[in-house]
């Protein structure tokens, strides 16, 4: 089922489709879930920050690549052997995640990479978000996302409006477990460790790695099985 | 003698049917010589009998010498008046001188006493004298004596016992004008024919000496070589008796090599009909093989239409095979357009939301400057519908509900597309399977028939093998040699032509002959004390038929005594009407030994004695020699100057 169908023209018109709305929303998920509570006496509307546009560029690339991210879930089952990784993986699939929620990413330097621009600024002008950061001299040395109060409701409310947008906020949760306490720089390593393999093919759009991982699945699934038999038996 | 052997040889042409040319080189190769007359009898006289030497391991050693001369016609008596004491060893050596070999009658120590022998005899008018030097091998000479009293000539001399043999032979065998007798032998071996056995002078002289043994009327050579009758023949002096012989002879070593020619042909005939019921067997076996193998011809066309079929199936497996491929890239872009279509559905149906989301959340700032948006501009938006930001117009646009239909349609239209192809795609799988399993079972049957196709090798071999086998048969069965005999039949009938018409020429003179013959015999006999016998018969083998007293018998079955008279009363039969007709062969010469030893009573040899007497006065040409225990008998008719007596135990040397 999963044979990477999409051409190289695909691939383009689905990066260059403008989705302002959509992506801003994912984002705000994104922050939501990766933040950390935080309390700034100055701006008491703030109740959490997400440090790092690296960060939010790793976070968004498996929001984005259903697939990447069910490869670290297998990572993490056969790390663990907790089966709720193995069925989020399942559940990935199942729901031809792969095909229908892949947005390409550009892979840029060492790590993906897309203009978050539109996306922050329809966050900002809402005040969902408030941009910070550290700079030296005339340098941004790191750029830090703030979640006002405003933005963590809008979370909710627009679940409870449009719940289609329930797999957004789930899926960020989802994301944000998988990454845990690890810094933008340690993911991005990681992430373009995996790409790699598959980058040849697709020069500068980060490919699909769909068969492979499935493939991975069936093979953990049947094995998880054949256990759950022996310990039966 | 020319004319009569034309007249043989055009005779024997008639009987054969054959060129005269083919009658003589016949004769030629089997050495068959016309014999139509035979020269004048010779008359063979003893008239000196000298030998010497030394005695030892006797009562009497020393030298001794016995000299018996002035010899002449008539009767003649060694007497002893007890045996052992010389008389049949005078015999023996005046046999051995004759014959050059001595008898085996002559014992051993006598034998190696003598160192000289002399014995002068008379060839009709011409003496001749042969002298041996016996001491261990024989050396010696024959010489013939001049009438006139001159130098005697040598004819031979000779330094051998084989050469003292040779000489006495050679010089006889000419001197009476005898021929060899051939005679047959058979072989005792069925692969060889037997041979020719030529016999001479040994075997001829036998007929001048009458021993102890009487079991053949004539000569000493035992019955088994079935000579009597030649040598009665050869006796009686009958023309063509030699050339008979020579003939039959000839005849049957050719019949002989014929009947071994028939018996190995027979044997072939046996060995080639095995061959052939070998052979017939062999084949029967192959064809009943071959009548099992299935036809060439079925299995190549039901060959031939499996691969018909085969190339048809594979045609169409090439065929739906590249319609799979068609299906199969039909089900990727359709389905590819599916997964794009439903991409895009949700991509629109996010963005509709996440749109609806943002509608009711008002800009607070600019994004660009962190500016608030003041109230003025906000009222200022509500009225003019553009951006409190940018001044944009910010109405909503309504088309997302006709795009999420069309997008919904696309989705809908790519679903069935897809289900199409899928079924397409799973109706060429199934076809392209079934045409490829009956690719698979035309191919079994294709090397099913195949392996059959062995078979037609098997039929092949088994179709070479029965014309080889009928060749055999054929080379077999056919007679390699249907003229052989050809060339034997014409030898075999002229054999049988030359045998016929010298046994005509033979029996013409014979059966008279022998009737002159056995009517003297009777006489003879008669005379010499067998009154009773009344009849005889004398054949040409030599048998002798009697009648005595009445009673049929013959000369086995009478007793020793008359043997013996019957013996003597033979030869003086024969000697007598040859001597009438001019034809005899008997030098007349005869020396009878001891009659009185055996089984003959005095009265016998008195009857004997005195008809011998009186016979050798009638026959001017007989001499004969009789030794014997001194008796009134022999006394009575041998005058004293006529006979050599030791008495008083003493020896006649």
């Amino acid at each position: 089922m999963f044979k990477n169908l999409c051409s190289q023209e695909q691939e383009e018109a689905l990066i260059t489709k403008r989705t302002p709305h959509r992506d801003a929303l994912r984002i705000l998920f994104v922050f939501n879930a990766g933040g950390t509570p935080c309390a700034v006496p100055a701006e008491p509307e703030i109740v959490s920050i997400f440090k790092g546009e690296t960060r939010l560029w790793a976070f968004d690339f498996w929001m984005r690549n259903p697939d990447y991210l069910a490869a670290e879930l297998l990572d993490m089952f056969e790390q663990n052997g907790d089966n709720v990784y193995l069925q989020a993986a399942e559940s990935i699939f199942e729901n031809d995640e792969p095909d229908l929620r892949r947005v390409p990413m550009i892979r840029y330097l060492f790590g993906a990479y897309d203009r978050m621009d539109d996306s922050l600024s329809l966050l900002r002008s809402r005040d969902l978000i408030r941009i910070t950061g550290l700079k030296s001299n005339t340098k941004v040395r790191e750029t830090d996302f703030l979640l006002t109060a405003k933005g963590k409701e809008v979370c909710t409310s627009a679940v409870t409006q449009e719940p289609i947008l329930k797999w957004y906020a789930d899926r960020a949760e989802l994301v944000a477990r998988v990454a845990g306490d690890r810094g933008g720089t340690a993911l991005k390593h990681q992430q373009y460790e995996r790409a790699t393999y598959a980058e040849t093919k697709y020069g500068g759009v980060i490919p699909p790695i769909t068969s492979d991982v499935h493939q991975r699945l069936k093979q953990l699934v049947e094995t998880a099985s054949e256990d759950t038999n022996g310990q039966i038996e | 003698m020319a004319r009569l052997n034309k007249e043989w040889i055009q005779s024997i042409a008639d009987r054969a049917k054959t060129g005269v040319s083919r009658i003589e080189s016949v004769l030629a190769s089997r050495h068959i010589v016309p014999t139509p007359v035979l020269a004048s009898p010779r008359r063979l006289m003893l008239v000196e009998i000298v030998f010497s030497g030394i005695k030892d391991g006797v009562s009497d050693e020393g030298p001794f010498e016995f000299r018996w001369e002035g010899l002449g016609h008539g009767l003649w008596a060694m007497l002893t008046d007890q045996n052992l004491r010389g008389k049949s060893s005078i015999m023996e050596i005046v046999r051995w001188l004759i014959r050059g070999r001595p008898s085996s009658n002559l014992q051993d120590d006598v034998r190696r006493w003598i160192q000289d022998a002399r014995l002068r005899f008379r060839l009709d008018d011409v003496e001749h004298e042969v002298c041996a030097q016996t001491t261990g091998s024989v050396s010696g000479s024959l010489k013939r004596l001049a009438s006139s009293g001159g130098e005697p000539s040598t004819l031979a001399i000779f330094s051998s016992d084989s050469e003292f043999e040779e000489v006495m032979a050679d010089f006889f065998m000419r001197a009476l004008a005898m021929e060899a007798i051939t005679n047959w032998r058979d072989s005792n071996d069925d692969d060889s024919v037997g041979k020719t056995i030529a016999h001479g002078w040994v075997a001829f002289s036998g007929a001048m000496f009458i021993g102890t043994n009487y079991d053949v009327l004539l000569g000493d050579m035992p019955v088994e070589t079935g000579l009597s009758g030649r040598l009665m023949q050869m006796y009686l002096g009958l023309p063509w008796v030699s050339t008979l012989a020579a003939a039959k002879s000839a005849q049957k070593a050719v019949q002989n090599a014929a009947d071994l020619k028939s018996r190995r042909r027979t044997q072939g005939q046996k060995a080639k009909q095995s061959r052939v019921d070998a052979i017939s067997a062999d084949l029967a076996t192959k064809r009943g093989d071959l009548s099992r193998v299935p036809s060439d011809k079925a299995v190549r066309d039901t060959l031939a239409a499996l691969n018909s079929e085969y190339a048809e199936a594979k045609r169409q497996e090439r065929t739906m095979d590249e319609r799979l491929e068609r299906e199969i890239a039909a089900f990727h872009q359709v389905d590819s357009a599916y997964q794009e279509a439903r991409r895009d559905l949700q991509t629109h149906l996010d963005s509709m939301a996440a749109g609806a989301v943002f509608r009711i959340l008002d800009p607070t700032c600019c994004p660009r400057c962190d500016h608030s948006i003041g109230e003025a501009k906000k009222k200022q938006e509500k009225l003019t519908q553009c951006c409190s930001v940018c001044g944009e117009s910010i109405s909503t646009s309504e088309d997302a509900d006709l795009m999420k239909d069309e997008l919904e349609g696309r989705v809908k239209a790519a679903k069935a597309a897809l289900d199409k192809v899928t079924v397409n795609q799973q109706d060429a799988l199934l076809k392209l399977a079934s045409i490829q399993k009956s690719v698979a079972e035309l191919q079994d049957k294709i090397d099913e028939n195949t392996a059959k196709l062995g078979s037609f090798e098997r039929l092949q071999e088994l179709l070479m093998a029965i014309a080889v086998l009928e060749g055999r048969l054929q080379e077999a069965s056919s007679d390699p040699e249907p003229n052989d005999t050809d060339g034997n039949d014409d030898e075999v009938m002229i054999l049988n032509a030359i045998v016929s018409a010298t046994d005509d020429r033979v029996k013409i003179q014979r059966e008279g002959l022998l009737k002159d013959v056995s009517d003297r015999l009777v006489q003879y006999a008669q005379r010499f004390g067998m009154h009773n016998l009344s009849e005889a018969s004398l054949k040409g083998n030599a048998n002798l038929s009697l009648v005595k007293g009445g009673v049929a018998t013959s000369y086995s079955k009478v007793t020793e005594g008359e043997k013996l008279r019957l013996k003597v009363a033979t030869i003086l039969a024969m000697i007598e009407v040859a001597e009438q007709r001019g034809i005899g062969r008997h030098p007349g010469l005869l020396m009878i030994d001891s009659p009185a030893s055996q089984e003959v009573s005095p009265d016998d040899l008195d009857q004997l004695v005195s008809g011998l007497q009186l016979i050798s006065q009638e026959l001017p040409h007989f001499q004969v020699f009789v030794a014997g225990l001194t008796s009134a008998a022999i006394t009575e008719h041998v005058p004293a100057e006529n006979r050599r007596e030791a008495s008083n135990s003493g020896f006649l040397w």
